[in-house]
């Protein structure tokens, strides 16, 4: 097997492992909050539907609209943790989302032409 | 640096934020907070943008508790001060905080709801305010929760406020520990 081959295989095995470790950490903070107890399993099919891909809040939101922001926090940091994903932030304008990545939150000085914007931190899978 | 600066400089960021979800706001906030603890700054940053896209109102200072006929301002002092306090204790505390403010906001401001039961309900949350400002231990539980469980019912005696529980109860009854 070719050495690059090997090391995809490698980090699907570690994404995979992360994945059941990332089930466990989200049962327990479910458990603490009993009216979320239903949602372990929708939650962890929508994470595994997204592990290969990128975990946008927006997205999040809309999957789960009636959950509090404290709890999918909690879960979207615990995907962050996970280490199936690097960490990115994206500029929401008026016009749209700006092509450009940042590795930290932009002030406006960074971003040219733009009046008003907003930050969103993206989790963007590290297998693709 | 002390948790109480992280604590107040959270404070800080998070009103700053919440007035308009600017990004630059937010961006300014992330640095100084990355300067005393870089993990606080990034969940700071998760938070605010998952609390902004499920459009909880933005915290302002409170009402002034007169309402037609009704004088409630003493229950609304016992609230805001309730308010104050638990602005000042992060993240939990603002959630608790916005909660209370919304559906007394929204009791003052109903059309629809007598008002025996609005001053039912506000004497009721000026309680909960009372309660919040008592450390966990010495709160009177059992009184809490049956006054908690009050709230909903007469709430829904107005349409136009059948649901606000649904959506903010939760904060304040965790923040309670209930």
């Amino acid at each position: 097997m070719a050495e690059s081959e090997d090391k995809e295989m490698a980090s699907v095995a570690q994404s995979i492992s992360g994945l059941q470790n990332l089930k466990y950490s989200i049962a327990s903070i479910v458990e603490d909050r009993s009216e979320y107890r239903s949602l372990l399993e929708p939650l962890t099919r929508w994470i595994e539907s997204h592990q290969h891909s990128t975990i946008d809040p927006r997205e999040f939101v809309q999957a789960f609209p009636t959950v509090d922001p404290r709890t999918l926090t909690k879960v979207f940091r615990l995907i962050a943790q996970s280490g199936g994903f690097r960490r990115v932030y994206k500029v929401i304008t008026p016009k749209g989302t700006l092509p450009e990545e940042y590795s930290e939150p932009p002030v406006r000085s960074q971003i040219l032409g733009v009046a008003e914007y907003d930050i969103i931190p993206l989790l963007v899978s590290k297998v693709r | 640096m002390e948790p109480a600066k992280l604590r107040s400089l959270l404070w800080e960021a998070h009103l700053e934020v919440s007035a308009d979800h600017n990004g630059n706001a937010k961006a300014l906030a992330y640095r100084k907070l990355k300067q005393i603890d870089p993990e606080e700054a990034e969940k700071f940053i998760d938070y605010a943008s998952f609390y902004a896209l499920m459009d909880k109102p933005a915290p302002t200072v409170i009402v002034n508790g007169v309402v037609g006929n009704l004088n409630l301002g003493t229950q609304v002092g016992h609230i805001e001060t309730a308010l104050e306090v638990a602005w000042k204790q992060g993240i939990e505390g603002a959630d608790f905080a916005n909660a209370l403010k919304t559906i007394t906001d929204q009791v003052l401001a109903c059309k629809d709801l007598e008002d025996q039961r609005k001053s039912e309900i506000v004497d009721s949350l000026a309680f909960i305010s009372e309660e919040a400002q008592s450390p966990p231990e010495k709160r009177k539980l059992a009184v809490l929760k049956s006054v908690i469980e009050s709230i909903p019912k007469i709430l829904s005696s107005a349409a136009s406020l059948s649901t606000l529980w649904t959506k903010y109860g939760p904060f304040i009854a965790g923040y309670l520990g209930l």
